[in-house]
């Protein structure tokens, strides 16, 4: 009975599959092929229109506006006059200066967190010590470690007038120095981490075996491996640096750079081409640093995972190494901790170093009084945001890993640009794109979203500048994530009968689970801390608590700013413990969330 | 090369603590001699503490207690980058960083050899791996077959006094595996490295070695030849892990000269038997190839009957479960491809030569 051939059979099979794509269709056919395929299930087409549509109005759009007005007649007029005016030259080499200054100090010393972290015998109570100094930094306003230094470095600084009778002058290039450096380094410090702990341990024993002692192994084999992602770190440092606008503004004095020029251009001069054409000149080198340190870290950490790592690693045990190194990163420690004490204390006194009397006046200030609006506003705000920042994150991280579209990469692009991108930058594209109402064809599909009399107070554009500045993060955990998990699995689920967007609900979601929840504890703290991209959009109607604190300080009332920038960490923290309470870990044991929740996730697809 | 170099471990122990403060015996007591120019594999389950005991050798752990003497010099604490030896890694190891060249010069380098040297060397290296005209290639741009072949010439180049293997094969696929380790055997004659392997491929040790180790649970159960080990195991524990093996309780009446006189069934008979065995209870082991069904070419005395209870067919030989007195046995049949399969319930008669079985304690 087994010899009639099935004929039959194969004939039903070819007749119910679609027809077979060829292989040699042209490139426009294939795309509309591909995208046809993808309307057979409504809800995951939605999903990717919703996607593309939030990138172009919220990222593309702004940016357009701001090179639009760039490239206008005014604007080629004060591009001229930036390239023949020696006070532009200074500015920009001022930039250039910091930019490669901070960088440089911050490499160093993430580079020496992780690797006492990583690879020294240290006890565990100082690897904790050092690890919490170092993620400090990332639930507390930008420009928090500035009004600290002011204060305690400052021109009657507690520490060098009060203590040393010296009078020196923080203001300029070494405050800044110091206050981006101890803000910044958290990133080199968690990449280089990884990338340490990401080694294969046989590689040392390799050469150790091969005859090289502990220096000549960290020389030529440690330290190159590790080249790639210290030059990551590098330019992500220098690109947050030249585009910060929060701490110039502090600690800047007479120190003139891109970010504090194009904020006066627009705050004190109401030239907003010159803002535009300004920005254009701070974006290019950020966009172009910023996906060649990408594409650099992802590199690195590509390279060293090659077969499966064996061997236990080594660390170093030498006390002529150990010692030393501890020793400075415990100082560095002891800076960052002094500097957060200062604020705690300076929070419940009147006014620090003048009058040091305890107080609780500032914090009825924040709490119940003028500040209290600001509180609930930004804290509201954010929770939207993240909300909406966490969703997004998820959805494009599967249209991009799992999609079978062309152009998913650029779903990708274009999300990074988000953060790719400095935020004072965003500011001016949003006063640029919406302070009207957006109209395609003549038909309003946005109302007035900036300035007086917006929408919401001004609320919706600050919640999309939060979305875009901290989706990107979320994207690349989404990223990694799904790219760990067996595609195999959601076949199962489609096998079995489920839809893509009851597959992506009740499998993936559940499995990126850790991935989430890096995202939007990622999502909230950024929101909470963002300055410079919303400078420009708050309105009288909606307070953030970031400006009040820029202004708090402006205005010399250090207690007011310190009670807000405690308040902003403590209701960071509490986000957090809530949303872990919320979509962490179930058994007390499972996946922590990845550990590279900040801009420079190295598992990138946008690596070839 | 004439200056091979011996090893000794005696009574090696190495006891780690776990993260929660558990202490583990991972080698327990292990003392071994390894002559000049020696292959000898470590073989056993995973945690076993063959890979240990690798890693003591080489020197990325320190023995808790014991002596490691290499050429009679104790070198139990000596840091691995004074002992003079290679290791071949399981994940290959090789810096991705650096090129084919740069990866076999590595050692060299490190031990200041002029330059026309060291390109000589490494030439000759490639050479003899075959791999001559990727000089210039990154680890990374080669397959797995050739990236371990690097491993290989770089653990070579140095001239190494012992060459450690640890499961290089492990992560290629079966056929690059048969003929990478026929590539190893070659080299290490060729060259005459006294060498120690580790893997628990027991097809791969057995191929490849002088002498195998078989150990379990941190002591060594067995260090003999292949052929010895397949033939005269010292223990159910190795005649369990090498191949498969029948186990039968029988009297041991009396032992001499490395034989015993044993009753099976009411059947004397004498057979090997391992120098431990003692009158009393002991094991008779039969491989299942050792054993002859009646009604196949060549006389089978048919002493003893039973019943086929499973068949698989398994191309080179037909494979039987017989129930006979209450217990059951694995029997390999060759014959059967040719000569006839017994069908599941069949009565069949068995035997077997005793000089082809063994018994242990």
């Amino acid at each position: 009975m087994g010899s009639v051939s099935p004929r039959p059979c194969v004939l039903i099979a070819v007749q119910a599959s679609a027809p077979p794509i060829p292989i040699q269709l042209s490139g426009w056919r294939r795309v509309w092929r591909e995208y046809r395929a993808l309307t057979r299930d409504p809800i995951y087409f939605i999903a990717l229109l919703l996607a593309i549509l939030f990138i172009a109005i919220a990222i593309l759009y702004p940016l357009l506006a701001t090179l639009a007005a760039a490239i206008s007649p005014a604007g080629a007029q004060t591009l001229a006059d930036v390239l023949r005016r020696p006070v532009y030259h200074r500015i920009i080499l001022n930039t250039l200066v910091m930019g490669l200054t901070v960088a440089t100090l911050g490499t160093a010393i993430g580079f020496l967190f992780a690797y006492v972290q990583v690879r020294l015998a240290a006890p565990a109570w100082i690897k904790r010590a050092i690890h919490i100094a170092a993620l400090v930094p990332v639930v507390s306003p930008p420009f928090a470690v500035a009004i600290a230094i002011i204060v305690l470095f400052g021109r009657s600084g507690f520490i060098t007038s009060g203590l040393l009778g010296l009078r020196t002058d923080i203001y300029g290039l070494p405050g800044l120095t110091l206050a981006m450096t101890l803000s910044f380094f958290t990133v080199a410090y968690l990449n280089l981490a990884a990338l340490m702990r990401g080694l294969d341990p046989a590689l040392d024993e390799a050469a150790t075996n091969l005859g090289a002692n502990k220096w000549q192994t960290f020389r030529t084999v440690t330290l190159p491996l590790l080249i790639p992602g210290l030059a990551g770190s590098f330019l992500l440092l220098f690109v947050e640096a030249i585009a910060d606008l929060s701490n110039p503004l502090v600690l800047g004095g007479n120190y003139t750079v891109l970010a504090t020029r194009l904020y006066l251009a627009i705050i004190g001069e109401y030239d907003i081409t010159a803002g535009a054409v300004l920005s254009v000149i701070l974006l290019v080198p950020s966009i172009v640093l910023y996906f060649v340190q990408l594409r650099l870290v992802t590199r690195a950490s590509v390279v060293t995972v090659t077969g499966r790592p064996t061997g236990r690693p080594q660390v170093v045990t030498d006390r002529r190494v150990v010692v030393p190194l501890v020793a400075l990163a415990l100082t560095m420690v002891g800076l960052i901790a002094l500097i957060y004490l200062t604020i705690l204390v300076g929070a419940f006194t009147i006014s620090l170093g003048a009058n040091n009397a305890f107080t609780l006046r500032n914090f009825e200030f924040v709490l119940l009084g003028y500040g209290a609006k600001a509180m609930f506003d930004t804290t509201g705000m954010s929770i939207l945001a993240t909300l909406c920042a966490g969703f997004l994150s998820m959805v494009i991280a599967f249209l991009v890993v799992r999609g079978r579209f062309s152009g998913r990469n650029l779903l990708d692009l274009g999300m990074m640009m988000g953060i790719a991108v400095p935020g004072t930058i965003y500011g001016i594209g949003y006063l640029l794109a919406f302070n009207s109402p957006t109209e395609i064809f003549g038909l309003a599909i946005l109302p007035k979203l900036t300035g007086g009399a917006a929408v919401f107070g001004g609320a919706l554009a600050i919640i999309m500048v939060y979305v875009i500045r901290s989706a990107p993060a979320g994207l690349r955990a989404g990223v990694a994530a799904l790219q760990q998990i067996d595609p195999a699995i959601e076949e199962a689920s489609i096998s079995i009968g489920a839809d893509q967007a009851t597959t992506f609900r009740r499998v993936t979601l559940p499995l990126i689970r850790p991935a989430l929840l890096t995202a939007m504890i990622y999502a909230f703290a950024r929101a909470m801390t963002t300055v410079s991209a919303i400078l420009f959009l708050t309105t009288p109607q909606t307070r953030v608590m970031t400006q009040q604190i820029l202004n708090e300080t402006e205005a010399g009332r250090f207690g007011n700013a310190f009670a807000y920038v405690a308040v902003l960490i403590a209701i960071v923290l509490l986000a957090i413990g809530a949303l872990y309470a919320l979509i962490g870990p179930r058994d007390g044991k499972g996946a922590a969330p990845a550990g590279r929740p900040l801009t420079a996730a190295p598992e990138s697809s946008l690596a070839p | 090369m004439t200056d091979a170099h011996s090893l000794v471990l005696e009574a090696v122990t190495k006891v780690f603590e776990t993260p929660e403060g558990r202490l583990v015996t991972a080698v327990d007591n292990v003392s071994l001699s390894i002559g000049q120019g020696e292959f000898v594999t470590l073989l056993g389950p995973s945690g076993c503490g063959k890979t240990t005991t690798l890693r003591l050798i080489a020197g990325f752990e320190f023995p808790t207690a014991g002596r490691i003497l290499l050429d009679g010099r104790d070198i139990a604490h000596v840091p691995p980058d004074k002992r003079g030896m290679a290791m071949v890694f399981q994940s290959y190891a090789l810096f991705p960083h650096m090129s084919v060249f740069e990866n076999i010069a590595y050692g060299l380098r490190l031990r200041h050899w002029p330059k026309a040297e060291i390109e000589r060397t490494v030439g000759e290296m490639m050479a003899l791996v075959n791999l001559s005209g990727l000089e210039h290639r990154r680890p990374a741009s080669l397959s797995g077959g050739q990236q371990q072949r690097v491993a290989l010439a770089r653990a070579m180049a140095v001239r190494p006094k012992v060459l450690l293997f640890d499961e290089p094969l492990s992560n290629l696929d079966a056929k690059l595996r048969v003929a990478l380790r026929a590539e190893i055997r070659r080299l290490q004659k060729q060259l005459g490295i006294t060498s120690i392997y580790v893997t628990h491929d027991q097809a791969e040790a057995m191929s490849l070695s002088d002498r195998v180790v078989v150990m379990n649970a941190g002591r060594v159960e067995q260090a003999s030849a292949p052929a010895e080990l397949y033939t005269r195991p010292a223990t159910r524990f190795v005649a369990d892990f090498i191949g498969q093996a029948n186990f039968l309780d029988v009297a041991v009446e009396r032992v001499a000269g490395g034989w015993a006189e044993i009753t099976l069934w009411a059947h004397p008979m004498r057979v090997p038997a391992h120098e431990n065995v003692r009158p009393g209870p002991a094991a008779l082991m039969l491989r299942p190839e050792a054993i002859c069904l009646a009604g196949r070419a060549g006389a089978c005395a048919a002493r003893f009957q039973g019943r086929v209870r499973a068949v698989t067919f398994l191309g080179s030989a037909v494979e039987y479960e017989i129930e006979t007195h209450g217990q059951t046995l694995t029997v390999s049949d060759r014959e059967a491809v040719w000569g006839g399969i017994f069908a599941e319930g069949e009565l069949v008669g068995w035997d077997f030569a005793p000089e082809r079985g063994y018994v242990i304690p």
